[in-house]
């Protein structure tokens, strides 16, 4: 396993100076209030030099350096979370388990990933370049375990511990560090340092018991995943698809033929990948990586598995239409394009059959698939809807509208009662005159238009759902009403007159 | 440019289009004259003829806008059947949906549609629909295309009913734009599109004895969602025999996919088998 930590040590400063325009201030610090006070929280370069420090008082540092070369802006923790998060997702680019490590860090599992980069220094120079040319600060370490590779990031200069080191390596490099890299809380430091216990060394050198009986079990699993004697996974932010292909180029891509026509070759890279695991993508994720850092992300869902490679790029090409028509802000171009099939389901390869034409309704079916996925693609998977039949009485409950790409619904049981061609989202309230209160309507005024019923039918009684919550609702009794137009509506009186309600109310549930 | 170069492009320009059209497998509209008859059966031959094509649908007022839709539907079900097969889409803008509601599933499959080959759709705009209708034609997976959608005419104009046009004869489905609003700016029978039919629908004026329910008459049931009044506004197979101003009545069988005339088809059921009051001797008894 090879863990690879980047430590961004002037983060807070380097995302403001980073955006700001001009000639960059001498000294640029942060403050924050804690308990009433106004404190520095992080310092620059200049600023450090200048002797200030995290934790000074704003009125000290003020009067260490001049005001005027002196610039304070309020810390933003939120915003800091925030960009770290960001670079997680740039770090992306280099292995597809990256994760923040707050508040300060990154951590990568780069295991089988470093030789695409030239090599474990290479990589690391690569890193920190990159980052560099962000505007960030960073160093970066590669080590056999993330613990080993953040307490090098942070605490040492030595960057890389290869891959061929034995335990006794391992454990030399982890005996220099000072015990800071344990990162245990502060009583624990204290006890330690009171210990007279400097460096990992004096722990590693010592027994194991009276450790864990003075500073508990907690201390030693620490000290084990710093000398990677235990596995210590990272979490990483997304989860790490099982079908990845992907393209670099050395200048960015902006135009959008040049990215569709990626999109089509990393399909047909992509494509072989599921044939082989007998199983065909149902989304798929395009993930372009910009050359000044920003990530963009298309997603498309497909409504069975696919895995041919025209369909997907069609699919893609399709979104990416849709998100250019908001705008797919190109920047100075995407250098890295990725295309993953982040959820798959398994797919039989179809027998071909020797001179017998296929048989019909299933290119019917493969056209429609085709269609429902486009459309999909386009507008939202949302708004491709197909009609299932629920076992519901009340009507609204009755047809359930589901997304078309979760299947074909199952045929719908006959219906005795008259139902409306139309239905109301909502059932719009009217006004009704009725020739008794629990009798048929005989005019009723909807949207400010008055209607004469000339012939009804009805009433259907729908009772509540008795089974279910107790406040399920009154009683409805639907009738189908024609107006003196011939406009056929479909009311309904809600509450049973003396019973439930003193004053039934009315509503158009339907029309057709 | 000389003024015989502009008529020679124009001249190119349109062997350009009858090459197009060529390819697109289809004949001259007026290949098929068309045998006048009589009767609605005239009518439904009418209604059926132009099987990969574009009409329109539109109501004769505003509040008629849920019976064009069901016509439309009804059409899209005679495309169907007369296809053998296919599956049927319907577009729905959210505006449409908020006026006039979604289609319903129960009340379509009591109408005989199969939901199994049934796709709805919501768009947010109508140039989405256009472009949704458009693509759906496309697709050979399509028998019926519906669209229901504010459309004025100036996003819906002759290029873009052209493009949907050619686009339905490609995929080989029917598709019908049902507009929700009569056009504001001109008069239905003077729009300007390439559809091949346009007609004009009102809902079907109730039965001439209804009249508002008394206390003591028995419901009289309301005619079936599948009838309305119909008015020709343009046909492109020819009108035949059939007047185009008259408003005629007529009915969709969906057992038989067929419009008919609709003729008065129930009648108030009157108590004949026994006395509406009681003798007014037996009562004093």
């Amino acid at each position: 396993m090879r863990f690879l930590s980047v430590y961004l040590q002037r983060l807070p400063t380097d995302r403001l100076l980073r955006t700001r325009s001009g000639v960059a201030p001498e000294a640029f610090a942060l403050y924050a209030r804690v308990k009433g006070a106004e404190r520095l929280t992080a310092v620059d370069v200049g600023a450090q030099k200048r002797g200030l420090l995290p934790g000074m008082a704003v009125a000290d540092a003020r009067a260490r350096c001049p005001a005027l070369a002196l610039a304070l802006a309020e810390a933003n923790p939120k915003a800091d979370a925030a960009t770290l998060d960001a670079l997680a997702d740039w770090s992306r680019r280099f292995t597809p388990l990256a994760a923040s490590d707050q508040p300060d860090g990154l951590l990568l599992d780069v295991t089988g990933a470093a030789h695409l980069f030239g090599g474990e220094t290479a990589l690391l120079d690569d890193i920190e370049a990159r980052l560099a040319a962000l505007g960030f600060c960073a160093r970066a370490a590669l080590a056999p375990g993330p613990a080993l590779a953040r307490a090098l990031a942070r605490f040492s200069s030595v960057r890389l511990v290869a891959e061929a080191a034995g335990q006794g390596e391992i454990d030399a490099r982890a005996a220099s560090l000072p015990v800071e890299a344990l990162g245990v809380d502060a009583v624990d430091m204290a006890g330690l340092r009171r210990a007279g216990l400097r460096r990992i060394g004096d722990l590693l050198s010592r027994p194991r018991a009276p450790l864990a009986a003075r500073f508990g079990q907690a201390a030693l699993t620490r000290l084990d995943a710093l000398t990677c004697r235990i596995r210590d996974p990272i979490s990483p932010r997304f989860e790490a698809p099982a079908f990845i292909a992907e393209r670099r180029f050395p200048d960015g891509l902006t135009q959008r033929a040049d990215i569709e026509a990626t999109l089509a070759r990393l399909a047909a890279d992509l494509c072989p990948m599921l044939e082989r695991a007998g199983v065909g993508a149902r989304r798929l994720e395009a993930v372009f990586y910009r050359v000044d850092g920003a990530v963009k992300r298309i997603e498309a869902g497909t409504s069975r598995p696919l895995r041919e490679p025209a369909r997907l790029a069609a699919l893609l090409c399709e979104r990416l239409a849709a998100v250019a028509e908001e705008g797919l802000d190109t920047g100075y171009g995407f250098d890295v394009l990725r295309l993953c099939a982040t959820a798959t389901e398994a797919a039989a390869v179809p027998q071909t059959r020797l001179l017998a034409p296929p048989p019909r309704g299933a290119a019917d079916d493969a056209d429609l698939g085709d269609l429902i996925d486009r459309l999909g693609a386009r507008l939202g998977l949302r708004r491709v809807l197909r009609l299932h039949a629920e076992a519901a009485h009340l009507p609204e409950f009755a047809v359930a509208a589901v997304p078309a790409a979760h299947g074909a619904p199952a045929p719908f049981p006959a219906q005795s009662a008259p139902r409306p061609l139309r239905l109301f989202e909502r059932p719009e309230p009217v006004e009704t005159i009725a020739l008794f209160p629990d009798g048929p309507p005989v005019r009723f005024r909807w949207r400010r238009v008055l209607h004469e019923v000339v012939s009804y039918e009805g009433p259907e009684r729908l009772a509540p759902p008795w089974w279910g919550a107790a406040q399920s609702g009154p009683t409805r009794d639907y009738f189908q009403a024609q107006d003196s137009d011939g406009r056929l509506f479909w009311l309904f009186r809600e509450g049973l007159y003396g019973r439930e309600t003193g004053a039934p109310r009315w509503f158009v549930h339907g029309l057709s | 440019m000389s003024q015989s170069g502009v008529s020679e492009r124009i001249c190119l320009l349109r062997r350009r289009i009858a090459l197009i059209e060529a390819r697109e497998g289809q004949v001259a509209p007026f290949a098929t004259p068309f045998a006048p008859a009589f009767g609605v059966d005239r009518l439904d031959a009418l209604l059926g003829a132009g099987r990969a094509g574009l009409s329109e649908i539109l109501p004769s007022r505003a509040p008629d806008a849920p019976a064009a839709a069901a016509f439309a539907v009804a059409m899209a079900l005679r495309a169907r059947a007369a296809r053998g097969g296919g599956a049927l889409v319907v577009i729905v803008e959210d505006i449409a949906a908020q006026e006039f509601g979604l289609p319903y599933g129960r009340g379509l499959a009591a109408a005989g549609l199969d939901l199994s080959r049934f796709v709805l759709i919501r768009t947010r705009r109508p140039r989405e629909t256009l472009w949704t209708m458009e693509e759906a034609l496309k697709s050979p997976a399509c028998a019926a295309v519906v669209a229901e959608s504010f459309l004025t005419s100036r996003l819906y104009d002759l290029s873009a009913s052209r493009r949907l046009l050619l686009a339905a004869r490609r995929g080989g489905a029917l598709g019908l734009v049902a507009p929700l609003a009569p056009p504001k700016d001109t008069a239905p029978a003077r729009l300007s599109s390439a559809a091949e039919l346009r007609v004009e629908i009102a809902a079907a004026a109730p039965e001439a004895g209804a009249r508002p329910p008394a206390a003591r008459s028995p419901p009289l049931s309301p005619a079936a969602p599948f009838r309305w009044r119909l008015r020709l506004l343009k046909a492109r197979a020819g009108w035949g025999e059939i007047d185009p101003a008259q408003w005629r009545e007529i009915a969709f069988d969906p057992e038989q996919t067929v419009f008919r005339h609709a003729f008065p088809e129930r009648l108030p059921s009157e108590a004949s088998n026994r006395p509406a009051a009681a003798d007014p001797q037996r009562r004093r008894a």
